[in-house]
């Protein structure tokens, strides 16, 4: 694998709490603003947590077609970040050999709004078994699955190349960036529109992750709830949104005369092999996702300028994310800025690995970094610089983005200035 | 120029399936003509457009996890991919200190995990006002009686999560939801990964289960379902397929690796091909097929005639017999390869029945004879031109073969094997 194929970065977009496209994204992200607030997409009040980072922006998207109506939450949000990274791109459509040109992407199964389940159960007591299963629509079976976004943006990007659809929780679409990295370098592709997908803020993920103990409960200050890193985290703050990135083999970027934005440089992936929910305390997986996303994409630990960090705001994925990045790093951990954007956009989930990777690419065309959000209290069992309170101005060549989550997996992607 | 995919083999296989828990014992079953589709007796199946489906029998659970905790959380998908994993295991002689932690993978194919909403309906009626459902009421009254761990029995990555910590598999992994597509891209990214150096060994495969009122509505409102007694791949009486339960795991290591601690090989992995068909949502696309076929063939570096048998993905879906035969015939020629396809026999167990195929593949090159295609006894006009194998089973050294697996999303995979 000595010639092995470089890959580059050429179209970025996104829809997230902060504003539904990568510019006003990263606005809110470098002025430290946070999108966390009242939910109110439906009444939260007696729910245990209150508050949710929600995606309000209208979306910059209309659904051709039959489309508009084989559609939810989460391939909308994925078909307009993704077209987003296609215009960014410069990709218009039939621009790439359609069977050179695939989809990965993160994403989870969907389930309908709790509301609609009470009427259906309703009108299931009030039907036959035969009028009830007439009465479901057909086409919900499919749109709801994890893999309909992936679909979907096949077909309206004309990708009929590798489709893939990762579902391992909050680390899917670090994986799925991974993967189209993985399909790019062996030429089984010229182009991946990679990426993830994830729509959260309805009752059953409130509850679910509430009932877990998962979520911060912290409903007298929504806005300072999310803060990793913190002595006084008390648990992560639900958000939702989309991420794609355009991937592409550099001699094809090159021959279309295409801007690069940055070169994805290398991944890295482990499973802590430990419990579903929580990682081991000396964070092994967290470092061993690091560790081979450095030797993938031949990096020293003192080469990585910046760390977007996986950083939910848990006591324990905190402490322990830290204790890996001491364990991968070394010593230059101490002086590596670290931070986490979750504590403004909230857990973004199937979807954060994706859209911090973005943010590390910002990073690096910018030369800033922004900030941890409410970092006040230092907290022993995370003694790194986690750039608190404001962004910084800071050259940055090599970044790093984490990704952990339930289930064990862990993913590590490392991201670099272009240099021809 | 595409990379090589080398000297990746499979050592071990494990299967559960409607034809039993031993891979000789479905081929054999199947070469017999046996097919395990029968009545639906677990519930009233009158409201479906579907009599029979293929169950997978005196299967038990706690035969394969001895934390009775974790069992509870487990559908029964998860619980037959953890017993595939063991016996994938124990084919390989996979036994702990064999391979380091962080050196043994796992790829994952997964089915929709709809998250049990059957668990909530108690909850539900408690958050009913006035014949509409309250928010409020449901977060009071009717979280309090949900079980607090009710989220992770949805997750979809359950059988990684539970099947890595009990292997201590701590390195490179995926969780596919991918539809039919998941277990052969499983097999095919876990080899790629063990070519690319990030694991010594990695146990991929897939498990789902189709067999429930859940997928009979889906598919039965998508109207892909067999009204018959079987399934009935490539034959005039075809009319959709037949639900499965299932999974088949496999163990992929270097050939080096495999030599050096004594494991023989089943076969070697020679390529995979991806394709997505753009036209409909139901995948109907020969030209996507034969873009799989030949993604496949030009990893392996394999002429088309060189292939002795096709383990087709034959849905026994009108549309998709005719387009997926009219594929074989455009890529393999004439006077192609011997045509068998399993569903007639074993359902369709979604992500899992690539991985079914890929362990009868193996049994049919360790044994020489192909098994016949159950429920075929007249082949469509546009299969005409193939060699089906019908009615009995063909004797035949088999040195390479193809296997093809299709998705809901139009997603196409081939993964091409050679025999040791």
């Amino acid at each position: 694998m000595s010639a092995r194929a470089r890959i580059v970065i050429t179209g970025i977009g996104c829809v997230t709490p902060l504003g539904a496209n990568v510019e006003r994204t990263w606005a809110g992200l470098v002025a430290g603003r946070s999108a966390v607030d009242v939910i109110r997409r439906f009444d939260a009040s007696g729910f245990t947590t209150q508050f949710a980072a929600e995606v309000k922006e209208a979306l910059p998207l209309e659904l051709p077609g039959r489309y508009a109506h084989w559609s939810d939450p989460k391939s909308e949000f994925a078909a307009a970040a993704a077209a987003e990274a296609m215009a960014d791109a410069g990709l218009a459509p039939g621009a790439v050999d359609p069977f050179r040109f695939g989809v990965s992407v993160g994403a989870e199964v969907s389930r309908p709004d709790l509301p609609i389940v009470a009427e259906r159960l309703q009108a299931l007591r009030a039907s036959t078994p035969e009028q009830a299963f007439a009465a479901v629509d057909p086409k919900e079976f499919l749109v709801m699955s994890a893999f309909y976004p992936a679909t979907l943006l096949a077909h309206l990007h004309g990708a009929a190349g590798p489709n893939l659809t990762t579902s391992t929780a909050c680390t899917s679409s670090a994986q799925s960036v991974g993967d189209a990295l993985r399909v790019l370098r062996r030429g089984d592709a010229d182009v991946m529109l990679a990426g993830g997908t994830d729509r959260l803020v309805e009752e059953l993920m409130v509850m679910g992750f509430g009932l877990l103990g998962a979520l911060s409960r912290r409903n007298d200050d929504p806005q300072g709830a999310c803060r990793p890193f913190d002595r006084t985290r008390d648990g992560f703050v639900l958000g939702e949104g989309a991420g794609f990135l355009v991937l592409e083999r550099l001699e094809h970027a090159v021959a279309r005369g295409a801007r690069i934005h940055a070169e994805l440089l290398g991944y890295g992936c482990s499973a802590n092999a430990w419990r579903i929910t929580d990682s081991p305390p000396d964070g092994r997986g967290a470092r061993q996702s690091m560790q081979m996303a450095l030797q993938d994409a031949g990096l020293e630990p003192g080469d990585v300028d910046y760390v977007n960090a996986h950083g939910t705001s848990t006591q324990q994925n905190d402490a322990s994310e830290s204790a890996g990045i001491i364990g991968a790093l070394g010593d230059a951990a101490y002086r590596i800025p670290v931070s986490s954007t979750k504590s403004m956009m909230g857990h973004l989930v199937a979807a954060c690995g994706a859209v911090e990777l973005i943010v590390c690419v910002q990073a690096i065309r910018t030369g800033i970094i922004p900030p941890t959000l409410n970092w006040q209290h230092r907290d022993p069992a995370c003694p790194l610089d986690y750039v608190p309170g404001e962004a910084r101005a800071s050259r940055v060549d090599v970044a790093l983005s984490n990704a952990f989550g339930f289930g064990g997996s862990n993913g590590t992607l490392a991201v670099g200035r272009f240099q021809a | 120029m595409p990379a090589e995919l080398k000297d990746v083999v499979i050592t071990g296989c494990g299967v559960v399936s409607p034809l039993g828990l031993d891979p000789g014992d479905v081929h054999a079953r199947l070469c017999a003509g046996e097919t395990a589709s029968a009545p639906i007796t677990a519930f009233d199946p009158t409201p479906f457009p579907a009599r029979h489906a293929c169950a997978v029998r005196g299967f038990q659970g706690k035969d394969w996890v001895e934390n009775r905790k974790n069992l509870k959380l487990m559908t029964p998908a998860v619980q037959y991919g953890i017993a595939a994993i063991r016996l994938a295991a124990q084919s390989a002689a996979l036994v702990p200190g064999v391979v380091a932690p962080e050196r043994l993978g796992m790829f994952v194919g997964a089915g929709t995990a709809f998250g049990e909403m059957g668990d909530l309906v108690p909850a539900l009626e408690k958050a009913m006002v006035d014949g509409h459902h309250d928010a409020r009421r449901f977060a009071t009254e009717g979280m309090p009686i949900v079980n607090p761990l009710w989220l992770l029995k949805g997750l979809s990555n359950n059988v990684l999560g539970y099947a890595s910590a009990l292997l201590d598999a701590q390195g490179i992994n995926q969780n596919y939801c991918n539809s039919g597509v998941g277990a052969l891209q499983a097999v095919g990214e876990a080899a790629w990964a063990v070519a690319e150096g990030r694991a010594d060994v990695i146990i991929a495969g897939a498990s789902d289960a189709a067999f429930n009122v859940e997928h009979l509505t889906g598919f039965g409102r998508l109207g892909v379902l067999s009204a018959g007694d079987r399934g009935r791949p490539f034959d005039v009486q075809h009319d959709g397929f037949v639900v499965g339960d299932g999974a088949a795991f496999f163990v992929l290591e270097s050939a080096a690796h495999a030599a050096s601690r004594g494991a023989r090989s089943l076969a070697r992995v020679a390529g995979m091909g991806n394709a997505t068909a753009l036209r409909g949502l139901s995948g109907c696309d020969p030209k996507a097929i034969s873009a799989a076929f030949q993604g496949a063939l030009r990893v392996a570096g394999w002429a088309p005639t060189t292939i002795d048998v096709v383990h087709a993905h034959g849905n026994g879906n009108p549309r998709y017999d005719a387009a997926e035969a009219g594929a074989i015939a455009s890529t393999f020629g004439p006077s192609g390869p011997a045509v068998t396809a399993d569903k007639g026999g074993l359902g369709h167990s979604i992500s899992a029945a690539g991985g079914l195929s890929l362990a009868v593949a193996l049994e049919t090159m360790r044994t020489g004879r192909i098994a016949p295609i159950v429920g075929l006894t007249r082949p469509i006009p546009e299969a005409h031109g193939l060699d089906l194998v019908i009615e009995a089973p063909r004797s035949h050294a088999v040195k390479r073969s193809i296997i093809h697996c299709a998705g809901l999303g139009g997603q196409t995979c081939a993964l091409t094997i050679e025999a040791p």
